[in-house]
């Protein structure tokens, strides 16, 4: 598949919104493409995407445990999608910081969940907490972020 | 000599030195870039996270020791450009159990850096016999 160009990429953020399109275009792009993360689900205020897993995403050879690296970019990009579904709208945002409390590892051929919610929205600032999960009873990591907005 | 393992391949990352001191590198390459004209947080967090790890790895230099991450908290300071990007780690703490590092990402120079990490790492030893 064809990947998109900076400008196609930047044209989608002016139009109708669809959080399932974004992700599916930030997911074929850049490092949204190396990393290789879905989308998944939605609701009003929060949004859940998968990173299957692959050799590439390895951090610890010796006991083939996932990077935690990889799992940190999957969540950052869900908290950030989080907050443009809440928002309803593409406007720029960054993140100012993200914390993530690592409970168990993840290892080479587990599918990586993420689910992040845009728990409170001020004119400024997005504040998000989340989770990454392998399943309902495996938590991987609990998450802890804030995005200001028009940066 | 320092392996880097598949994920620090993706983002090619590779060791220097500065007088004596490790510093990893990330070239500017497509697979770093989020949106348009910028790096992705989450490549400068896999470039913070790695540094982080094989500055602990060189001080303790003993095989054996497991290092786990625990918590990682990243502050993205500056938007991350269309150009290399390199880190350093200072351990502030390297304890029996834990270790407490901080690592800064920067482009221009480490003065202005783009990213900080304070990255807190549990640290298994082998059972003394």
């Amino acid at each position: 598949m064809k990947s998109p160009t900076s400008a196609e990429a930047d044209a989608l953020t002016r139009g109708d919104f669809d959080i399932e399109r974004f992700v599916g275009l930030a997911g074929n792009f850049g490092h949204g493409k190396a990393v290789g993360y879905r989308y998944r689900d939605h609701g009003d205020n929060w949004v859940e995407l998968e990173l299957p897993s692959r050799p590439e995403l390895v951090g610890v050879p010796e006991q083939n445990i996932l990077a935690s690296g990889a799992i940190f970019s999957l969540v950052d990009m869900c908290g950030g999608a989080s907050v443009f579904q809440t928002m309803g709208l593409f406007e720029p945002i960054v993140t100012i910081d993200l914390r993530l409390d690592y409970l168990r590892p993840a290892l080479l051929g587990d599918s990586v969940f993420a689910r992040c919610e845009c728990y409170k929205m001020t004119s400024r600032v997005a504040f998000v907490r989340g989770t990454a999960f392998l399943d309902e009873e495996r938590q991987l990591a609990n998450v802890t972020g804030t995005y200001m907005r028009r940066p | 000599m320092l392996a880097i393992p598949p994920y620090g391949e993706v983002l090619r990352l590779s060791p220097l030195r500065d007088e004596g001191r490790l510093r990893i590198h990330m070239p500017f390459h497509n697979d770093v870039t989020g949106r348009p004209g910028y790096l992705h947080g989450g490549a400068i967090a896999g470039l913070l996270e790695f540094t982080a790890f094989a500055t602990l790895v060189e001080a303790i230099g003993e095989d054996g020791i497991e290092m786990k991450p625990v918590t990682i908290t990243v502050d993205y300071m500056r938007g991350g450009l269309h150009v290399d990007t390199y880190a350093e780690a200072h351990i502030e703490r390297l304890g029996r159990r834990i270790a407490n590092v901080t690592v800064n990402a920067w482009q221009k120079e480490p003065e202005t850096p783009i990213a900080s990490a304070r990255i807190n790492f549990l640290l298994s030893r082998p059972e003394r016999s």
